[in-house]
């Protein structure tokens, strides 16, 4: 198939067909170029339906196009991105999102290494518990917020139900809004804990047993042995995890939506949630490009600050 | 009082039991809720003090399920419609399939191409970080745009349009995960196969694939589970004709008061599926997620 090819084959290098032999229709049809063929596809992909609406939306973004009755759209210049540094909802929103992403995935991490180690035993019945924690995970965000609208009602619902058997005083929950916020963030806990309990116990699981070994004939405590000897050794994959949820939940929308719609007041409103009120409720698509966009802005440093700070570039290849 | 050695090691055992199985009704006490309210009437719902045990604080009933429209009912239509229901259901399936396909298509190739071949005009590290970095966009950066362009292309509310957007989301992760577990194949085999006459795509197509099939299953899982839970774009992209389950679902308590036995019984409706994939699929769940975070 591969027509006249020399092939240089020796022990160290793998074999290379030069490029550019035959016509171009024999080359356009020939394996040699198999390796853009199978790339292009998605990068063109990317490109149409990835890159261009975001330049689409940088355009949006200076205009003034407020969908309504007799509306012109106009060049605005710079005034989305002045009234956006004028927008206290913007900055309360934006508030909002980092206290709930630094709260949740902070609890998260903890919590979820912690059940792995103590997981990461020779106990009876472990992946009975294995499947029994990660079922949080795969319920849909959606069910997952009415779920816990429903226990968190603050009359009929089972947790202040099961506090007062227990004499403890009811919560508001989502009804206040000095709760709300934290109410969200136990339920996004409860949701996610499973995701990094599961990838740290695989983690630990693989790590070699020798360091454990050394340790215990040296006389170490189970203290130190976990600070000089698993947390280094499985710090990367910690990092893996925590930098996959962090991700996940700067976008948090979902159970949001269906908790609390933002509410009460807009004390549990994300960034994501205020964006697509202001784009596509209220229908102003200039502004709330420029809100989307500049949230944009700030994924990218935030994420380009973690992959320093992390160093898991090099994961990536 | 000394505690001898053993003693010790046996509380600790049992603490740490006593721990796991706290934390595990923890996780499952919110689904079991939901699991048992849906099988409750209405007047049992909502009630305080609530009613946990069915058949000792409650009559379980099917009254939900037939008020939604699933199960035929004496009394006549209910609250909702069926075919509201099983339609959205219906887009939920091809939209989740959709998507899965296309990504799963998209990505195997692209992860094949970086895995077995060294680019020249870019390196490699910086393509597979273009497509990586696609899925940290947050989506709220494509809605707008995709709402103004889906408009004009007439995609608006269509099947195809949301697995086009599904599709943005899944195919970096498809590409992340079979990489990691192309890595485990050994070049050798493509080197002999081709030596054989064998073009890469026969190659991709006849030896990596079977190879890599529980990478496959991960993935497929995964972007699967994805797509059925979407909602930002579900709710924006979608009205009538190509609504998904969550979308649906989550329109439900914006207009009357709450009916919690509705809800729940949807809300199974749309964890049932998950979770026996979950169940079915268990292993390659872990093992995909795990793969791609270890090397």
């Amino acid at each position: 198939m591969i027509k006249g090819a020399k092939i240089k084959y020796s022990t160290t290098q793998r074999a290379e067909v030069p490029l550019r032999q035959g016509s171009f229709l024999q080359r356009m049809f020939s394996d040699q170029y198999s390796k853009y063929y199978m790339l292009v596809p998605i990068i063109v992909y990317f490109l149409l339906i990835g890159i261009f609406p975001l330049i689409f939306s940088f355009v949006l973004s200076f205009l003034n196009w407020d969908v309504g009755a007799g509306k012109q759209i106009t060049f605005a210049g710079l005034s989305n991105y002045v009234e956006l540094i004028r927008d206290t909802r913007f900055w309360q929103t934006l508030q909002n999102t980092i206290i709930f992403t630094a709260a949740a995935v902070s609890l998260e991490t903890i919590l979820g290494f912690g059940l792995a180690l103590l997981l990461n035993r020779n106990l009876r019945g472990q992946s009975v518990f294995r499947v029994l924690f990660i079922l949080p995970m795969m319920a849909t965000p959606v069910a997952v917020g009415y779920t816990w609208r429903m226990l968190y009602h603050v009359t009929n619902g089972p947790i202040n139900h099961m506090l007062g058997l227990l004499h403890l005083p009811y919560v508001p929950w989502l009804s206040s809004s000095n709760t709300a916020l934290m109410s969200v963030i136990i339920t996004d806990v409860w949701q996610w804990t499973p995701f990094i309990f599961i990838i740290l116990l695989a983690g630990l699981r693989s790590l070699p047993k020798e360091p454990y070994e050394a340790a215990a004939v040296d006389g170490a405590s189970s203290i130190q042995t976990f600070f000089y000897i698993t947390l280094p050794m499985i710090s990367s994959v910690l990092a893996i995890a925590i930098l996959l949820r962090l991700v996940e939940a700067v976008k948090i929308f979902d159970i949001l939506f269906v908790m609390t719609a933002g509410g009460p007041g807009i004390s549990t409103e994300s960034s994501t949630m205020y964006a697509k009120i202001v784009g596509l409720g209220q229908f102003r698509l200039g502004y709330g490009a420029a809100i989307a966009y500049a949230l944009l802005i700030l994924s990218i440093i935030f994420f380009m600050i973690l992959t320093k700070v992390f160093r898991t570039e090099k994961e990536i290849e | 009082m000394k505690i001898s050695q053993r003693t010790k090691k046996r509380l600790g055992t049992s603490l740490i039991y006593f721990v796991l199985i706290v934390v595990a009704v923890v996780m499952i006490f919110p689904l079991y809720w939901t699991f048992v309210t849906a099988f409750k009437e209405p007047r049992d719902a909502f009630t305080f003090p609530p009613k946990y045990i069915p058949y000792l604080q409650f009559k379980p009933s099917l009254f939900a399920f037939k008020d939604i429209g699933l199960l035929p009912s004496a009394e006549g239509s209910g609250t909702h419609s069926a075919t509201a229901i099983l339609g959205t259901l219906r887009n939920s399936i091809v939209i989740a399939v959709g998507s899965t396909v296309v990504s799963v298509v998209l990505g195997s190739l692209a992860a094949y191409a970086l895995w077995n071949f060294r680019f020249r005009r870019w390196k490699n590290k910086d393509i597979a970080f273009f497509i990586l970095s696609q899925r940290m966009l947050p989506p709220i950066a494509l809605v707008i745009p995709y709402f103004i362009l889906y408009s004009r292309l007439h995609l608006l509310d269509t099947v195809l349009g949301m697995i086009i957007a599904h599709t943005v989301a899944s195919a970096p992760f498809v590409v992340w995960i079979m990489k990691s577990f192309f890595n485990s194949i050994p070049k050798e085999l493509i080197d002999s196969a081709r030596i054989d006459g064998c073009s890469h795509f026969s190659a991709l197509w006849r030896i990596v694939l079977p190879l890599s099939l529980p990478g496959l299953a991960a993935t497929s899982v995964f972007t699967t589970i994805f797509s059925w839970n979407e909602l930002l774009f579900a709710i924006t992209l979608t009205f009538n004709k190509a609504r998904t389950f969550p979308a649906l679902v989550a329109g439900l308590t914006h207009g009357s008061a709450a009916l919690w036995w509705d809800i729940s019984a949807m809300l199974l409706i749309s964890m049932v599926p998950v979770f026996l994939f979950t169940m079915l699929f268990q292993r390659y769940i872990v093992s995909g997620l795990t793969l791609g975070a270890i090397k």
